[in-house]
């Protein structure tokens, strides 16, 4: 210590000092602990701070004693699209906010979640600007000094792609299993449809009763139609691959254009094409792809749109999308979900058999592509195919 | 008069290809499937083969083209075919089957794609003589 002894203090008078220098250094140093603790707790609360602000999964915490919610993590506002002010305001934004299908059981389950002492759903939510969100919103009891619970703490976790993933999987094992039972059933009437054909043919060609001829007619008609339905459901249910060959899309969306201009005539409308440039090859098979776009322009047409607008271009990661968008009535969203559903169709009063839509479903998968769709009743659809670039579908096989 | 051979393992289609052709005026002949095809066709001559690729449990269209070429060189085939798979279609190219059909067809096709060659064979052999 730096401090000099007086020369003219007592002996006792200098051990008075010692002690009390002693007292004032071991303040000093509580003192510093006490900063020193502070300091830890402001650092791990910002952490902390820091932590909920960044987690995607909402946090929440409810007091048993109110019933009110104390505390909910920012990362709401980016779920359900609501600010958090909101919530505070009326706790009741939350529940508002779920789909309604499943409002009832989540806020009867939500009820009774004291009682329960957990508390587990999973449930839609509908966002301010129409998007639909999926949720896995779950609780843990925490238990007060009494050993009862004195607060939930919940997670709710946006779980739309998983739910989505799960629901494309699930989508690919139906249309599979149609297609092995419609392949199967086509394969055993082919023949028979041929053969009535032929024979209804052969009658006509030798028939001279003018009604007759006409009957006769409409049988073979008849049977190449449902020749030509045949063909279309062992296109869909076909398992060989078709050969892809590195090359421009545009072309393909070129050449279909040609294909489904009569169409556009014939409905009145117009085609038009946004071709991007300079687009990085992708592996296709021409015809099928072809097809694909004749099948999604021709729908557009035949649902009564002025115009069809094609549009191409490059995503950041390489791959190359295609937009084929039209200003027709749009589709009822409970008709979406079984768009690709082979025999579904909206126009079977027209001759539609359903099966269009899920040929382009199948092709597109095989190219290892994705088709979605986007639509709003009075103002038109959009189908959007993602087709991987051919460096990526080259180094994945 | 041309000669054809049609070669289909369903009844129904010999029965009303084989009356749709004669009515045209070709001597036709039928067979089952591909054994029973070579067999006739080696003794039958003919010139043109009517021959669907899928031949019940049996050697298939393309084979039976070959075989009878051997026998008959210079006969033209028509193949039928359910099912057009590009592999299917790859194997067609490679052969020397000069049409190919697919089903469900139409008489007036068949007998089309056997006119236009019966004709061609008739121009070409007039040239030759």
């Amino acid at each position: 210590m730096g401090t000099t002894r007086p020369k003219d203090l007592a002996v006792g008078e200098q051990s008075n000092v010692r002690l009390l220098q002693a007292r004032v250094s071991e303040l000093e140093q509580r003192l510093n602990d006490r900063a020193n603790r502070r300091r830890r707790f402001v650092e791990r609360d910002q952490l902390f701070s820091t932590f909920l602000d960044n987690i995607n999964e909402v946090i929440w915490m409810l007091d048993r004693r109110t019933n009110q919610l104390l505390y909910v993590s920012p990362a709401f506002e980016r779920v359900w699209g609501r600010e958090l002010k909101s919530l505070y305001e009326s706790p009741l934004v939350w529940q508002e906010a779920i789909h309604h299908e499943d409002h009832g059981r989540v806020s009867a389950r939500f009820a009774e979640i004291w009682e329960a002492d957990s508390y587990a759903e999973e449930y839609r939510i509908l966002r301010p600007d129409g998007a639909m969100r999926w949720i896995w919103d779950r609780s843990f009891p925490v238990r007060g000094a009494d050993g009862q619970t004195a607060y939930m703490i919940g997670i709710a976790e946006d779980i739309t792609t998983r739910k989505q993933a799960e629901r494309d999987a699930r989508r690919s094992e139906r249309l599979a299993s149609i297609g092995t039972l419609a392949a199967g059933i086509a394969h055993e009437i082919n023949n028979p449809i041929g053969a009535i054909l032929l024979a209804a043919e052969f009658a006509r060609d030798n028939e001279t009763n003018p009604r007759t001829i006409e009957a006769l007619t409409d049988i073979a008609s008849e049977a190449a139609r449902c020749g030509d339905i045949v063909q279309s459901v062992l296109q869909f249910a076909r398992e060989e691959t078709a050969e892809k060959l590195p090359g421009d899309i545009n072309d393909a969306i070129r050449r279909a254009s040609a294909l489904v201009n009569s169409y556009a005539e014939e409905w009145n409308g117009t085609l038009e094409l946004a071709l991007g440039e300079d687009l990085p090859r992708v592996s296709f098979n021409e015809t099928e792809i072809t097809q694909v776009i004749v099948n999604l322009v021709r729908n557009g047409f035949e649902a009564g749109s002025s115009t069809v607008e094609i549009q191409t271009r490059q995503n950041a990661d390489g791959s190359i999308s295609v937009w084929i968008r039209d200003d027709g009535p749009g589709v009822k969203p409970e008709a979406v979900k079984n768009l690709f559903d082979p025999f579904f169709t909206t126009r079977r009063d027209k001759g539609g058999t359903g099966l269009g839509l899920s040929i382009t479903h199948g092709i597109v998968t095989e190219h290892k592509g994705t088709i979605e769709v986007a639509t709003q009743l009075g103002a038109g659809t959009t189908m959007k195919i993602t087709l991987p670039s051919s460096r990526t579908t080259d180094t994945g096989e | 008069m041309t000669k054809v051979l049609v070669v289909d393992d369903v009844e129904t289609y010999r029965k009303y290809l084989a009356l749709a052709l004669e009515d045209e005026n070709y001597d036709v002949r039928t067979a089952r499937g591909g054994h029973d095809a070579i067999k006739i066709g080696n003794e039958f001559k003919p010139d043109i083969l009517v021959v669907d690729w899928m031949l019940n449990n049996d050697i298939d269209g393309i084979e039976v083209s070959a075989q009878l070429e051997k026998s008959k060189p210079g006969m033209e085939t028509v193949l039928i075919t359910g099912y057009p798979s590009p592999g299917l279609k790859r194997e067609v190219l490679r052969s020397n089957i000069a049409h190919f059909i697919e089903k469900p067809f139409t008489l007036a096709d068949i007998v089309e794609a056997v006119d236009r060659i019966s004709e061609r064979r008739t121009t070409r052999d007039a040239a030759e003589r």
